[in-house]
């Protein structure tokens, strides 16, 4: 189906450093996963278009530095974001300590920002942890991925891009 | 040398000033270090999709106002790919158009990497 109707949303990637955020977007965008840890400082940005319903999602995602406050991110970063994925390192506890707070201060910063929230390297825990992760109370992860076999990371774009049609048709 | 050449030869290499129209045409270049005249006339916001993420706040900018700053950006600008400044601001002689000034900070923050690789790589070494 040809799409009728393209929108433009800006998503931005969060999370503290080495939780695999650039990993994400290069195995959404590229097919690719980077086989070494380059930290990145800065601003990167890409471009990938999705099919949603009879639109054409053109989505722009930032890809910035990591930090585990979200207090601490530039509000340039997150100025006219439309949308957020939340992204936590799940072979290393730390990073998902907190987590429920974390994101009640990212609600105050972007309220009504859709987001979604992504537990990144399934394929480094075990099944038991995992069961472990899934029967924790308060632990709000939407999404168990994998960007170095790439699974689910479709899914973590297409559920933003879902949401975030939701709310462009509300509006 | 007057001091607007002595200035360009200090500066010139790591800054270039460029005029795009409100709807995203690029409208000239000083080229001081990349040529862009095969570019003029192009649609900056369909060439550069840092640059159509961030049209609705440069559509927000008001002559005389603050400028929009972005630091760091990694970028490929006329095929030179680095890591640059950004500042934009409304034209003050044209208000049709905007300003955009790129300052070229690659080595600097190369440097800031690998110092910030290090530091990343002891916190992930200690929680593991």
């Amino acid at each position: 189906m040809d799409p009728t109707q393209i929108i433009s949303k800006k998503i931005t990637l969060l999370g503290s450093h080495a939780v695999g955020k650039t990993s994400l977007i290069a195995q959404f965008v590229e097919g690719k996963f980077p086989e070494s840890y380059v930290t990145t400082i800065g601003l990167k940005v890409d471009k990938k278009s999705v099919i949603m319903e009879s639109h054409q999602l053109d989505l722009l995602i930032w890809d910035i530095a990591g930090h585990e406050d979200p207090t601490k991110f530039p509000a340039y970063y997150l100025n006219g974001c439309h949308g957020y994925v939340y992204v936590v390192d799940l072979s290393r506890p730390e990073t998902v300590k907190g987590l429920k707070e974390r994101l009640e201060q990212l609600d105050k910063m972007l309220p009504n920002v859709p987001r979604v929230v992504v537990g990144n390297k399934v394929d480094l825990i075990s099944e038991a942890d995992l069961e472990k992760l899934k029967k924790k109370d308060g632990k709000p992860l939407e999404i168990l991925a994998s960007a170095k076999t790439g699974l689910r990371v479709n899914e973590v774009f297409n559920k933003l891009g879902q949401k975030m049609m939701e709310q462009h048709e509300s509006t | 040398m007057n001091l607007h050449e002595k200035k360009g030869r200090r500066v010139g290499h790591i800054c270039q000033l460029m005029l795009m129209s409100r709807d995203g045409t690029l409208k000239d270049s000083c080229h001081s270090f990349v040529s862009l005249e095969d570019h003029i006339g192009n649609d900056l916001y369909q060439q550069y999709p840092v640059l159509e993420s961030l049209k609705p706040l440069l559509e927000k900018l008001q002559p005389l106002g603050l400028p929009l700053s972005l630091p760091a950006v990694h970028f490929s600008l006329g095929g030179r790919r680095g890591v640059y400044d950004f500042e934009f601001w409304v034209d003050d002689e044209n208000p049709s158009q905007l300003e955009w000034l790129v300052f070229d900070q690659t080595e600097r923050y190369n440097h800031l990497q690998r110092i910030q690789q290090q530091r990343n790589e002891l916190l992930v070494n200690l929680q593991n």
